[in-house]
């Protein structure tokens, strides 16, 4: 078990330097962790393993990351992400990305990985702030709060990201907080053994932006916050919608069985071939 | 394959295929659209992929990912969407992954004139993404031609792990010639330079003398990382000038030292005429016309036809400007292939002849040229 | 000196009241020896906020130090939060 023989670090490249890159208390290297116990755990083989990213802070893990890497264009992993797993649909493709990274720039194309099934994990670390900018704001950021480029406050819904992506044909949506990062593992891991779209939504938080900015403290403070403010999807289930009104909600939000992508197209593969094998016959 | 009338457009599906394509990924566009649905149909036969992507961003995108997955990549547009792929054109030059890319010019700016031709993207070809980058840009100007360039335009792609520009245009992507193509099993394929060394010791950016570091697929056992960022021999982000120089020197040179290799055009009487027309694309018909006409007339004319777009073909066009005392190109844009020309033609005489409305160049209009001496 | 099997708190006469501090005042020394590698350790605090049992504490540079070690319950709370891998909490009662 991966916390007794820490083999954690046999994840992380040799060759590569550490510390990270992250700000002091970023949560973006607990997600890291929670994704190399999930791994670990599957045994699954490193060579099976892709890692694709965007921009920003939560664009920089992959290459921590002794696998199948790539950090590509902002807001277009996931069409990277398309590419290689046609490609080689044996992978375990897996897309983090942050909140502006996948809802902003990345929006159309979240929409459609979602709507196409195809069997790709993202994972959403949502810091509601462009972190690595500066701190402006996002498409989560929530109303009223400050950010560089809302100096009197935001006045833009926060989008629904687990909503966008059930509504759009997800198989599998989970959420939860670096503040659960035990229970995060778990959900990753059902995320990549689920045979089709997968999103983790990730709640984290940004101490060097969006804390600094709208005075919530250090890492240990936005930290509390996300426990304070979590509940289990099974004890929201029992609270009246007003009662749930700023909380987050953990837990696995939708998990079906639906056709995936690539096993479709393999289905249109035999369609054609068989086809052309007619077609021989009869000419 | 037995003798075919066949569009341009098609010839391009066809040698993609010839050349080993396997994974296409597009979106619907006038006048490149036939390139997608042949490719649609034909792909899965062979046990290729298909995708219509939800726009041209993504569809590039998903090309350089399945490449670094191992499969030869194409993707077919025409201006606005060759607009919007310019940051994957980056991406895929700073990364140095191969993959094909399309390009049936149109009338432009903008929307323009979807089903009217120019060769309005020459300079887009080149400089359309940001950062100084090299970049390989062929232009065929007939259907049996379009065939064989873009099997060139994937050979390119592999030889120098760069991404290719199929520039054709309206015209030649829409025309039909009878051509007869030659069976895939008999055109010239280059297969992608996978690495010899065990892979803990690989470096995907690392130089072994040629220039072009050797390409392992993902999945193969040899995991490493790539980016768009600077970085170093191991594909990892750098700010060292130390790592960064002589990375901006090493892919410069693998195109430079290839020149000869890449440029492709043909010439035609141009050793000692006192009037070459240089030129390429559709309007290469054209000029070939006009030059007959003004030989007929006993004009001493010769004709230079470009193939190879970007790198421009500089020694040829200094070799024609050491004994010819007027170069004319005609070209569907307001003079843009001419710039070079002009440029590397010194003080010798250059005459644009330019039109950018979507009507073609005709070779009576060349032929004007030809004969205002 | 209660033997305890596995996880389970043995229940000797009088002591109705077994709780968490109960636990681990039955345990005999730690159950899990904390390594922290200082050159990736960035001074968060989060392994130090949130041990459960007062393990860990911040020295004069903000970086943790293990002030009572024989109260790790080897919860691996730190060890799965802490951002940069640089702490480890290794079992010891196996």
């Amino acid at each position: 078990m991966t916390r007794e023989t820490h083999d954690e670090y046999e994840y992380l490249r040799h060759t590569k330097k550490f510390p990270n890159v992250w700000c002091s208390g970023c949560g973006i290297g607990i997600v890291m962790a929670a994704l190399i116990r999930a791994v670990d755990r599957m045994e699954l083989n490193k060579d099976d393993v892709a890692v694709i990213s965007g921009i920003g802070c939560t664009g920089r893990m992959p290459v921590y990351l002794d696998f199948n890497t790539m950090h590509t264009t902002h807001g277009r992993a996931l069409a990277f992400a398309t590419g290689l797993k046609l490609a080689q649909p044996r992978l375990n493709v897996i897309v983090v990305m942050g909140d502006g990274d996948a809802l902003a720039i990345g929006g159309n194309h979240f929409i459609h990985a979602a709507r196409r099934n195809i069997d790709l994990t993202a994972i959403v670390v949502n810091n509601s702030i462009y972190g690595m900018t500066g701190g402006q704001y996002s498409p989560t950021t929530p109303m009223d709060s400050l950010a560089s480029t809302a100096p009197y406050g935001n006045v833009e819904q926060p989008m629904p990201i687990c909503d966008l992506a059930i509504v759009a044909g997800a198989s599998f949506v989970a959420r939860s907080t670096v503040y659960h990062a035990i229970e995060m593992d778990r959900l990753i891991e059902q995320a990549i053994q689920k045979q089709g779209f997968s999103l983790i939504e990730v709640i984290s938080y940004c101490h060097t932006t969006f804390g600094r900015i709208n005075k919530l403290g250090t890492a240990v403070d936005m930290m509390r916050i996300l426990k304070e403010k979590s509940i289990s999807k099974a004890a929201s289930d029992k609270l009246p919608a007003q009662e749930l009104s700023g909380k987050i909600v953990r837990g696995v939000l939708c998990n079906q069985d639906k056709p995936e992508f690539t096993a479709l197209y393999q289905q249109v593969i035999e369609r054609a071939q068989q086809s052309e094998s007619n077609k021989d016959i009869t000419s | 394959m037995k003798v075919k009338l066949m569009q341009g457009n098609e010839a391009v599906a066809w040698g993609a295929l010839a050349a080993g394509c396997r994974f296409f990924a597009g979106y619907p566009i006038t006048p490149s659209t036939e390139i997608a649905e042949i490719l649609s149909r034909e792909l899965p036969k062979l046990g290729g992929k298909f995708i219509q992507m939800e726009d041209e961003i993504a569809s590039l995108a998903a090309c350089i990912g399945a490449s670094v997955g191992g499969l030869k990549s194409m993707t077919a547009t025409s201006g606005p969407g060759f607009s919007l792929m310019q940051e994957h054109i980056g991406y895929a030059a700073m990364t140095e992954i191969p993959c094909v890319l399309v390009n049936v010019q149109r009338l432009g700016p903008s929307t323009g004139q979807p089903t009217s031709v120019s060769q309005g993207d020459v300079m887009q070809a080149r400089w359309g993404t940001h950062g100084d980058h090299p970049i390989i840009a062929l232009s065929p100007i007939s259907v049996r031609q379009s065939f064989d360039l873009t099997v060139t335009a994937f050979n390119f792609s592999e030889l120098y792990r760069t991404p290719v520009i199929l520039l054709m245009d309206e015209v030649i992507g829409h025309m039909r010639e009878k051509v007869e193509l030659p069976e895939a099993a008999d055109v010239l394929r280059v297969e992608r330079n996978g690495t010899s060394v065990p892979p803990e010791w690989y470096k995907p950016y690392g130089d072994t003398g040629s220039d072009v570091p050797p390409l392992a697929n993902f999945g193969t056992g040899y995991r490493y990382h790539v980016t768009g960022l600077f970085h170093d021999q191991m594909g990892y982000p750098t700010q060292r000038l130390d790592e960064i120089d002589p990375w901006i020197e090493r892919v410069h040179r693998k195109i430079d030292r290839n020149i000869h290799d890449i440029t492709l055009f043909e010439e035609d009487g141009t050793q000692f005429a006192k009037t070459v027309v240089v030129s390429y694309g559709a309007t290469a018909r054209s000029a070939r016309h006009a030059v007959k006409l003004a030989r007929r007339r006993r004009s001493k004319v010769g004709l230079a036809t470009l193939f190879t777009i970007w790198p421009f073909a500089e020694e040829l066009v200094s070799r024609i400007a050491d004994t010819a005392s007027h170069i004319i190109v005609p070209e569907m844009n307001r003079g843009q292939l001419a710039l070079e020309v002009e440029r590397i033609a010194g003080r010798r005489k250059v005459t644009r002849v330019n039109q950018a409305n979507g009507e073609m160049i005709t070779p009576q209009m060349i032929l004007n040229a030809i004969e205002a001496n | 000196m209660s033997e305890t099997i596995a996880g389970k708190p043995a229940t000797p006469e009088g002591s109705s009241e077994v709780g968490i501090t109960a636990a681990t005042e039955k345990r005999k020394g730690p159950r899990g020896k904390i390594v922290i590698f200082g050159t990736w350790c960035k001074g968060c605090g989060i392994c130090v906020a949130f041990c459960p049992t007062g393990v860990l504490a911040l020295d004069a540079d903000g970086h943790p130090v293990v002030v009572a070690p024989e109260k790790c319950t080897a919860c691996h709370w730190c060890d799965t939060h802490c951002p940069d891998f640089a702490i480890v909490v290794q079992r010891t009662d196996e």
